[in-house]
């Protein structure tokens, strides 16, 4: 799977590096910082945990690495990100 | 706001409600949250706002960009008299939109990360260890309130910032009475007292540059056409003090309370040390201590599960009873320090205690970690800490926001 973080949507809250710490850490700014950009299965239930609590919806999984298209075409589909603007 | 002071107000749901016990949401909350995931309730000064109890809907609203927090606005509802008050209008972080938001609490960032406050810890164990040696040595009975639970955060804040803890009793007792207010007169009172000392002490920082804390750092930041303004500065000193100490240390005495009153969930802890996590993150979801997530103004009209909330509506979200959705937290009454076993440190962290979106709390890492020392060392120093006096007899404050008690009586 495919991880990317959105550091000017951070603030900070820290959970990423908990729930996942071999794919996510914080930079001297406080700010996320992604480890592992392509971690192999076996973190899903992380990452997704991570892309969960995530309160500024700065995390995203891309579902599917192969279909390459806008920006948001990989964009989670909780229910959450789709008021998140 | 859309609804003026009306008779037809008056069917409403009255908030606020006080609790019937120091953990669980008040009877009436608990019913109106059995009814769905919005309600209208009607406030102090007759007007309404929508109060949310679903846990899905509550995300959705505190993470929407149209909802502002922007205290200065006129549809702002003012959910008690005591925020009513011109101190509470603009206050730091908490009550600002973007850009303005943004700018500031990245400027605080550092100091709350993780890391941060993991090289924090050790000093916040020394200290807890000191607290409970000294309530060895006094002997009980003790209030546990004065004799630890307060303490515990007010040092940490006071360090952090570079606030002299000579002066605690001063501004413990400011917070209070700004928070506790029961009319906008008090709290304004309380509040400029408190501005007014950290007038001075920024002055004094300024005079002196070099010191140690957040407050030293951001006084060499001011810069009157920049970023960060003096007043900007005053207004983050005062809501990191605020914000700082009042909610942790009411935290650390109704999970107590808590864990005194479940005593096999004290013992599971007690076992299993790797537990703590989680059940301060429990502890966190069950007592709810602020008892609300989140005010907001609706900007535009957002249509969420069929209702539609009118731009200029207020919205409260309730964090006692998003904690409870079942669809979220089964046997969502019960305190269950294994709820999330199989998980890891983070599964624990659905939960609304510290509000969703922009503005989830900047200071829930060092609150986690000071939850989990004062529980861990307390246990361990007093292991057969009990309650002085019957759970029915402890003073706990009214409904609201702030819950938690006046005093806390212990023995062992
Ligand atoms: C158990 C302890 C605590 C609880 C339950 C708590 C709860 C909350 C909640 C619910 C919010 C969100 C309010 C909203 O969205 O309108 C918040 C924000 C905030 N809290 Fe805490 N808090 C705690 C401890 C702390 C500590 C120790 C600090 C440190 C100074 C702190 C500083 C802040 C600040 C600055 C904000 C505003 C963040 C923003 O708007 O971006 N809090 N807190
Ligand atoms: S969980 Fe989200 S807001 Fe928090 S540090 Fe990670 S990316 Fe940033």
């Amino acid at each position: 799977m495919k991880v990317t973080a959105d550091r000017s949507r951070c603030m900070a809250a820290g959970h990423c590096a908990i729930s996942a710490p071999d794919v996510f850490d914080h930079g001297e700014d406080g700010l996320v910082v992604v480890l592992d950009t392509e971690p192999g299965e076996e973190r899903r239930r992380e990452v997704e945990l991570a892309e969960d609590l995530c309160p500024s919806r700065a995390i995203a999984i891309l579902r599917t690495a192969a279909v390459a298209g806008p920006p948001d075409a990989g964009t989670p589909d909780t229910p959450d990100t789709a008021s998140a603007g | 706001m859309n609804a003026p002071t009306t008779t037809a107000n008056e069917d409403l749901f009255a908030y606020p409600q006080d609790r019937a016990c120091p953990w669980q949401p008040s009877p009436g909350y608990q019913d109106l949250g059995r009814q769905g995931p919005l309600h209208r309730v009607r406030l102090w000064d007759g007007r309404w706002i929508w109060m949310v109890t679903g846990h899905s809907q509550a995300r959705r609203l505190l993470a929407d960009p149209r909802m502002s927090a922007d205290r200065s606005r006129d549809d702002f509802p003012a959910v008690l008299p005591r925020l009513d008050a011109p101190i509470f209008k603009p206050i730091a972080i908490i009550g600002f939109d973007p850009p303005v938001h943004d700018v500031h609490r990245r400027l605080l960032a550092p100091d709350f990360s993780l890391k941060q406050v993991r090289a924090m810890r050790p000093r916040v164990e020394d200290l807890a260890r000191r607290l409970v040696a000294d309530m060895l040595q006094a002997g009980p009975p003790v209030d546990l309130v004065e004799a630890y639970a307060l303490p515990i955060p007010s040092m940490v804040i006071s360090e952090l910032l570079g606030v002299p803890y000579d002066d605690h009793e001063f501004f413990e007792a400011k917070t209070v009475g700004l928070l506790q207010a029961k009319s906008a007169e008090d709290a304004e009172r309380a509040g400029r007292e408190l501005w007014d000392y950290l007038d001075g002490l920024i002055t004094r920082k300024e005079r002196e540059p070099g010191g140690a804390g957040v407050l030293s750092r951001l006084a060499g930041e001011v810069d009157e056409d920049g970023d960060l303004t003096r007043e900007d500065l005053l207004r983050i000193a005062l809501a990191l003090l605020i914000g700082g100490h009042d909610t942790t240390s009411q935290m650390i005495a109704l999970g107590v309370v808590t864990l005194l009153e479940h005593p096999g969930q004290l013992a599971a802890l007690r076992a299993d040390p790797d537990v703590l996590p989680a059940a301060v993150d429990e502890l966190l979801r069950l007592v709810s201590i602020t008892d609300v997530s989140g005010v907001r103004v609706a900007t535009e009209d957002i249509e969420i599960d069929g209702e539609v909330i009118r731009a200029g509506e207020g919205v409260l979200v309730s964090s006692s009873m998003t904690n409870r959705d079942p669809g979220v937290f089964p046997r969502p009454y019960e305190f269950d320090v294994h709820r999330t076993r199989g998980g890891n440190a983070a599964s624990g962290r659905q939960h609304l205690t510290f509000g969703f979106g922009i503005h989830q709390c900047l200071g829930q890492n060092l609150a986690r970690m000071e939850l989990e020392v004062a529980f861990s060392v307390l246990f361990e120093g007093i292991p057969g800490l009990r309650l002085g006096v019957p759970l029915e007899a402890l003073p706990s404050r009214s409904g609201g926001t702030m819950q938690g008690v006046h005093t806390l009586p212990v023995e062992w």
